[in-house]
C-alpha cells in the first residue's frame, strides 16, 4: 500500500491525492487476491473496501477541518500577533525615549560637559558634544541656548550664525517636564531626539540629543516583538522611503510598492490589509511635522503562519496513510480470520453431505464462528444418530426386531466376499411356516404376530454364533446367513431350528403348533452368488415343503418344481409375449373311463419364447399371478379356447375342453362379462367347457370367489375344482360352489401305486366326490398300473402322461384319430 | 543676618512688598535700589558673606551681597560637596571639600551667580552680586526694608531665582525721601520652580 502512496505526501493538493489513492485503492485490491476469491472472500473485500473508503473519507474531512481550523487559527493568531507586537512595540518605544531620556539627562549632567558648554568656546562645545554623545551613541548632539539658538552642534562647521533651533516645541515640552522626546525627521532621515536642559542647577541651556532610526533598531524591536518592523518616512515631496527595516530587499520593496506614490498632503492612512490577504500589518504615526512624518509599519505574514502547521498536516497525512494500510491489513487479517473458519465449515458441511459423519468441524474457536462450528457439530451428531435410527428401522423388521430382507442381503454379500477371501463355506438358510396362512385368517393377525415374533425369538436361542443372521423376510419367511458353515453344518443348524419349533407356541390360551420348511443353500457348492444361494434356498424349501421333508438341500433338480432362477427376468417379458402372441396352446387329452374314449382334453398354455424355446407354465404363471399379467394371459388362452373348441365342433369334434382360472382371474369382477363377449365372437357354447379353479383361488377370497363361479356357473360353463388335496380348502365351501367335478392333484396320483397313504387319500377323495355327486379326474397318471388302480377305485376321468402327454393341435388331431381308430370310440358330437 | 553698617541718621527707608500675579507675597525676593546717579562706592564696604551648605541644601537659598563681597561656603555637612558656578558673574568651583575651605571667594561682578553642588543636584543656591549697596531679601510675607538711604531718586529692581523675563523689567523710579520710610510694592511674575529632585538618603527608604 505505502508503495502507491503519492510520491508527496505533502502535496499541495491533498484532496486530489486522496482521490488518486482511492481509485489506486479501489483497482488494486482485486488485483491483490485475484485467483483466490471464493465467496467469502468476496465479503472480506467488501468490508475492507468500506472501511477503507469510510477511513479516506473520515481523513478528507479532518484534513479539510484542520485546514479550515489553521487558516482561521492562523489569520487569529496573527491578528493577535500583530495587536501584541503593537503593544509591544510601543511600550518598547516608550521605554526607549526613558533611557534615551535618562541617558541624556545624565550626560547633560555632566560636569566636565557642562564646563565645556559654559566655556562658550565654540570648538570645545562642538568638541564635548563629540565625545559625550558618543558615550551614549548618540548620532547628533546640538546645544541650545535659553534663547532657543543653536550655540554648537555635532558634525557641523560653524560659520558664526546661531540659528533657530527646529524644535522650539520640544524645548516647550522640556520646560514643562524637564525632558522631551520625539521621533522626526533631521534633514530627510528619522531620528529620535531628546532634549534635556543643562542644570547648572538651573537650566542654562538645553542639549538635543538624537539616536539613529535604523536597522539595528528594526531589528532589536523585531526580535522582541516577533514582527517585521519597518519605520519609514513620508515627505510631502518625496513621498514614502523605508529608513529601516527587518525586510529582506523583495518584503521592502514589496511594502514600498504599497505603500504607493507620494500622492496629496498628509500622511496617507495605512490600513491592516495594505499588503494583501498574505498579511496583517500596524502602522503608526510615531511623528509627524509639516513636511513629512516618520511611520512605524508592523507585520507579519499570514502564509508563514500557516507554513507553521505544515509539519502537522505533513504528519496527519502519514497518519492517514499509515492508519489506511494498517486498517486495510487488519481487515484483512479479519476478513481471512473469519474466512478460513467459514471455507473450513464449508468443507465440512460438503463432508457431512457425503454422508462422513466420522469428522467433527475442524477448530474450536471461543468467538461465534466456533459456536457455529460447536452447533454443527451437535447436528453432525445428531443427524448421524437419526441416519443411524433410519438405517436400523429400515434394515430391521419391526414386528420381531430381526434384521429385515435388505440388511440380510447386505450381511451375506458381505459374508459371501469374506468367505471367497478365506475360501470358507457360507450357507444361507431359508424358512417358511406352514400354514401360517391358516393362522392368520383364522385366529386373526395379532395371533399370527406373537406366533411370528416367538419364531424369531426361537430363532435366536437357536443361533448361537454371533456372526450367525436370523433375518424375517416378510410374511412367514425367515431366513438364517450361516457364515463360515458347510452343507453338513448348516443342515444340523436346521434341524435344531426345526426341534425348537416342535414345543407348541401358547398365543392367547390357545395351543398352536409351528411347523416350518427350511430349504438350505451354501456357497460354494450351490452358487456363488447371493441370488443365486437365495433362490436355490428357496427351492430348496419349497420342495421341503412340498414334500413335508422339514429340511432340504438344495438339488439341482429341485429347479424344475420351484420355478427357475430365470423367473424374475421372465415376469419382465410376459407382457411382451402376450403382445407378441408368443403363446401356443397345448391340449392333454382326457380319458373317460365309464366310456373308455377321449372325451375332453385340458388347454395348457405354453411359451414360446424366442430365446429359451418353450417354457412351461409353472416357470411363469405364478409370475403372471403376482404382476398382474395373469389377465391377459387368460383372455388369449380362453379366446384361443372358444375359436379352436367352435372349430373341433364345426368339425364334428365334440371334445369338452377344461381350461384353468386362476385365483387372480376370480377377482376380477368382469371376468363373465367377457367371458360372454368371446363366447359370442367365437360362437362358442359355455356347456363345452369345463373351467378349473384351484383350491387355493377359492381360499383367498371366498366370497368374491364364489360370486365369479357362481356367475359363470350361471352362464353355462361347468366347473371343476383343481389341484384337489393341496390347500386347505373347507368341505362346507366346496359344498356351497357350484362345482361338477375334483381334480385330484398328480402328487397324490404319481406314486399311488406305492404309497398307500396316497392311495388312501385318492381312494377317499373319489368316495368323496362320488358322495357329493361329484366326478372325480386323476391327473399325472403315468403308469398302466395307476390306470388300472384308478379305474378299479371307480375314477371317473385319467389324464397323464400315461393316456397323452400334452400335445399342439396339429399333433393333437391325428392322436385322436388315431387313438379312435385304436379303441373305437371317439367323442362325437351327441 | 546681614552685617549692614548702620544708617546715617539723615536718611530715607524703603519698605518693599513683592507679591506674585496671585497677590501671593513672594519670600527670597531680592529689592535692590540703585542711585539714580549709579552705584556709588559710598557706604561701607563690603565685607565677608557665608553660604552655608546644610543637609545637603544651600543655606540661605538666596545670598544678596554687595560686589566685592568675599564669600565662605563652610560645609555643615558630614559629607563632602564640590560647590561650583558657571554664572558669567562669577564662575568658580570648589572641588570636594569639608568643612569650611581656607581662602573666601571673591564676587566682585555684579549679577546672579546660581551655585550648584556637583554631588548633589538638586542642590541650588543664589548669591545676587549688586552693585548697589541698597538691597534687601523678601521674608515669608514678601517684605523687605531697605534702611538708611540717602534721601534722593532711585531705581528699584527685583529679582528673584524665579523671575519671569528680566531682572531689568522690574526696573522702576523711586524716590526715597531724606527721612521717613517709602512704600513700594512690586509685583512680579514667577516661572515655575525647575530643581532636580532631592536623592533619596540612603537607608532611610526612598521619599
Amino acid at each position: 500500500m505505502a508503495a502507491q502512496l503519492p510520491g508527496s505526501c505533502c502535496s499541495s493538493r491533498p484532496l486530489h491525492a486522496a482521490g488518486e489513492l482511492l481509485k489506486r485503492a479501489r483497482s488494486a485490491l482485486p488485483r491483490m487476491f485475484a485467483g483466490r476469491v471464493s465467496m467469502t472472500r468476496f465479503v472480506a473485500h467488501q468490508v475492507i473496501v468500506f472501511v477503507a473508503l469510510l477511513l479516506v473519507a473520515i481523513q478528507l474531512v479532518t484534513l479539510l477541518a484542520l485546514n479550515w481550523a489553521v487558516s482561521e487559527n492562523a489569520s487569529e493568531s496573527v491578528r493577535k500577533e500583530v495587536e501584541v507586537g503593537r503593544r509591544i512595540f510601543v511600550r518598547m518605544m516608550e521605554d526607549r525615549t526613558q533611557q534615551l531620556t535618562t541617558a541624556a539627562s545624565v550626560l547633560a549632567s555632566d560636569f566636565g560637559l557642562r564646563q565645556a558648554l559654559m566655556s562658550s568656546d565654540q570648538a570645545t562645545i562642538v568638541s564635548a558634544l563629540n565625545n559625550h554623545g558618543a558615550r551614549i551613541g548618540a548620532a547628533k548632539m546640538m546645544l541650545i541656548g535659553l534663547d532657543r539658538r543653536v550655540v554648537g552642534e555635532t558634525a557641523a562647521q560653524s560659520n558664526g550664525e546661531r540659528p533657530l533651533f527646529p524644535f522650539p516645541h520640544l524645548i516647550e515640552d522640556a520646560e514643562r517636564k524637564g525632558a522631551a522626546s520625539a521621533i522626526a525627521l533631521i534633514g530627510h532621515a528619522p531620528f529620535q531626539i531628546v532634549v534635556v536642559p543643562v542644570l547648572a542647577p538651573v537650566p542654562v541651556a538645553w542639549v538635543m540629543v538624537a539616536f539613529s532610526v535604523d536597522n539595528k533598531l528594526a531589528q532589536d524591536l523585531g526580535l522582541l516583538t516577533g514582527l517585521d518592523v519597518s519605520f519609514a518616512t513620508w515627505a510631502r515631496e518625496r513621498g514614502w522611503n523605508v529608513a529601516a527595516t527587518t525586510l529582506p530587499p523583495a518584503g521592502t520593496r514589496a511594502l514600498l510598492g504599497a505603500l504607493g506614490p507620494p500622492t496629496g498632503t498628509a500622511v496617507p492612512p495605512i490600513t491592516p490589509d495594505l499588503l494583501g490577504a498574505d498579511f496583517l500589518l500596524s502602522g503608526s504615526v510615531l511623528g509627524r511635522v509639516d513636511e513629512g512624518a516618520v511611520v512605524a509599519i508592523l507585520q507579519s505574514s499570514l502564509r508563514d503562519a500557516i507554513a507553521r502547521f505544515d509539519g502537522l498536516r505533513v504528519i496527519l497525512l502519514a497518519l492517514a496513510a499509515f492508519g489506511l494500510c494498517a486498517t486495510v491489513a487488519g481487515s484483512l487479517l479479519i476478513a481471512r480470520s473469519i474466512s478460513r473458519p467459514v471455507s473450513a465449515l464449508a468443507e465440512f458441511a460438503r463432508r457431512m453431505e457425503r454422508g462422513e459423519y466420522d469428522q467433527g468441524p475442524p477448530e474450536t474457536r471461543s468467538d461465534e464462528l466456533g459456536e457455529l462450528a460447536a452447533s454443527f457439530n451437535r447436528m453432525r451428531l445428531a443427524i448421524a444418530a437419526r441416519e443411524q435410527q433410519i438405517k436400523s428401522m429400515a434394515l430391521q423388521d419391526a414386528l420381531t426386531g430381526l434384521p429385515n430382507r435388505a440388511l440380510f442381503n447386505e450381511r451375506l454379500q458381505q459374508a459371501l466376499g469374506l468367505a471367497r477371501r478365506l475360501t470358507q463355506p457360507v450357507s444361507v438358510l431359508l424358512i417358511d411356516l406352514n400354514r401360517f396362512k391358516e393362522v392368520n385368517d383364522t385366529l386373526g393377525h395379532h395371533v399370527g404376530d406373537r406366533l411370528l415374533c416367538e419364531v424369531a425369538e426361537r430363532l435366536r436361542t437357536v443361533l448361537v454364533r454371533a456372526s450367525d443372521t436370523p433375518a424375517r423376510l416378510g410374511g412367514d419367511e425367515f431366513a438364517v446367513l450361516l457364515p463360515a458353515s458347510s452343507e453338513a453344518m448348516a443342515e444340523a443348524t436346521a434341524r435344531k431350528i426345526l426341534q425348537a419349533f416342535e414345543a407348541p407356541v401358547f398365543v392367547e390360551g390357545r395351543q398352536l403348533d409351528v411347523s416350518g420348511s427350511i430349504g438350505i443353500a451354501s456357497f460354494p457348492e450351490q452358487g456363488d452368488d447371493a441370488n443365486v444361494l437365495m433362490s436355490r434356498a428357496d427351492a430348496a424349501m419349497y420342495v421341503a415343503k412340498r414334500k413335508r421333508m422339514g429340511c432340504a438341500v438344495y438339488d439341482p433338480r429341485f429347479d424344475a418344481e420351484a420355478g427357475n432362477h430365470d423367473r424374475l427376468s421372465l415376469t419382465g417379458e410376459l407382457r411382451q409375449a402376450v403382445e407378441e402372441d408368443q403363446f401356443v396352446l397345448y391340449y392333454q387329452p382326457r380319458l373317460d373311463l365309464a366310456s373308455g374314449a377321449i372325451t375332453g382334453a385340458e388347454a395348457l398354455v405354453r411359451w414360446q419364447h424366442p430365446v429359451r424355446g418353450l417354457v412351461p407354465p409353472d416357470q411363469f404363471i405364478p409370475f403372471a399371478e403376482q404382476t398382474g399379467c395373469i389377465r391377459e394371459i387368460t383372455q388369449w388362452v380362453i379366446g384361443r379356447a372358444f375359436e379352436q373348441c367352435a372349430r373341433w365342433r364345426a368339425s364334428g369334434l365334440a371334445l369338452q375342453v377344461s381350461i384353468n382360472l386362476s385365483a387372480r382371474d376370480l377377482l376380477d369382477p368382469e371376468l363373465p362379462q367377457r367371458f360372454a363377449e368371446l363366447l359370442a365372437r367365437h360362437g362358442a357354447s359355455p356347456q363345452w367347457f369345463l373351467l378349473e379353479i384351484t383350491e387355493s383361488a377359492i381360499v383367498d377370497d371366498p366370497a368374491r370367489a364364489h360370486d365369479t363361479v357362481t356367475r359363470l356357473h350361471e352362464m353355462g360353463f361347468g366347473l371343476s375344482i383343481d389341484d384337489f388335496g393341496t390347500g386347505y380348502s373347507s368341505l362346507a365351501q366346496l359344498k356351497r360352489l357350484p362345482v361338477a367335478e375334483l381334480k385330484i392333484d398328480k402328487s397324490f396320483v404319481l406314486d399311488m401305486a406305492h404309497d398307500p397313504d396316497d392311495m388312501t387319500i385318492v381312494r377317499s377323495v373319489i368316495d368323496l366326490a362320488h358322495n357329493m355327486g361329484l366326478s372325480v379326474v386323476a391327473e399325472g397318471v403315468e403308469t398302466d398300473e395307476v390306470h388300472q388302480l384308478l379305474h378299479d377305485m371307480g375314477c371317473d376321468y385319467l389324464q397323464g402322461y400315461h393316456i397323452c402327454r400334452p400335445l399342439p393341435v396339429a399333433q393333437l388331431e391325428p392322436w385322436l384319430a388315431r387313438d379312435a381308430a385304436q379303441h373305437g370310440t371317439t367323442a362325437k358330437e351327441t | 543676618m546681614l552685617a549692614l553698617p548702620a544708617a546715617p541718621a539723615a536718611a530715607g527707608d524703603i519698605r518693599a512688598t513683592v507679591r506674585d500675579r496671585d497677590g501671593k507675597p513672594v519670600a527670597d525676593a531680592v529689592v535692590v535700589a540703585v542711585p539714580s546717579g549709579g552705584a556709588t562706592g559710598a557706604g561701607i564696604p563690603p565685607g565677608l558673606a557665608e553660604e552655608d551648605q546644610r543637609n545637603k541644601e544651600f543655606v540661605p537659598y538666596v545670598l544678596p551681597v554687595q560686589a566685592g563681597t568675599r564669600v565662605h561656603f563652610p560645609n555643615n555637612d558630614n559629607i563632602r560637596h564640590h560647590v561650583y558656578s558657571f554664572s558669567p558673574a562669577k564662575t568658580f568651583e570648589l572641588p570636594l571639600y569639608s568643612g569650611t575651605p581656607t581662602s573666601p571667594v571673591l564676587f566682585e561682578k555684579p549679577g546672579v551667580v546660581i551655585l550648584g553642588c556637583n554631588i548633589h543636584d538638586w542642590m541650588v543656591g543664589y548669591i545676587y552680586v549688586s552693585e548697589s549697596p541698597h538691597f534687601a531679601k523678601t521674608g515669608a510675607d514678601g517684605k523687605a526694608t531697605l534702611g538708611g538711604l540717602p534721601g534722593g531718586d532711585y531705581t528699584l529692581r527685583v529679582w528673584h531665582p524665579r523671575l519671569e523675563g528680566s531682572e531689568q523689567a522690574t526696573a522702576r523710579p523711586l524716590a526715597v525721601p531724606a527721612t521717613g520710610a517709602v512704600d513700594a510694592a512690586t509685583t512680579i511674575g514667577l516661572t515655575p520652580d525647575f530643581r532636580a529632585r532631592r536623592a533619596p538618603t540612603p537607608g532611610r527608604g526612598g521619599y
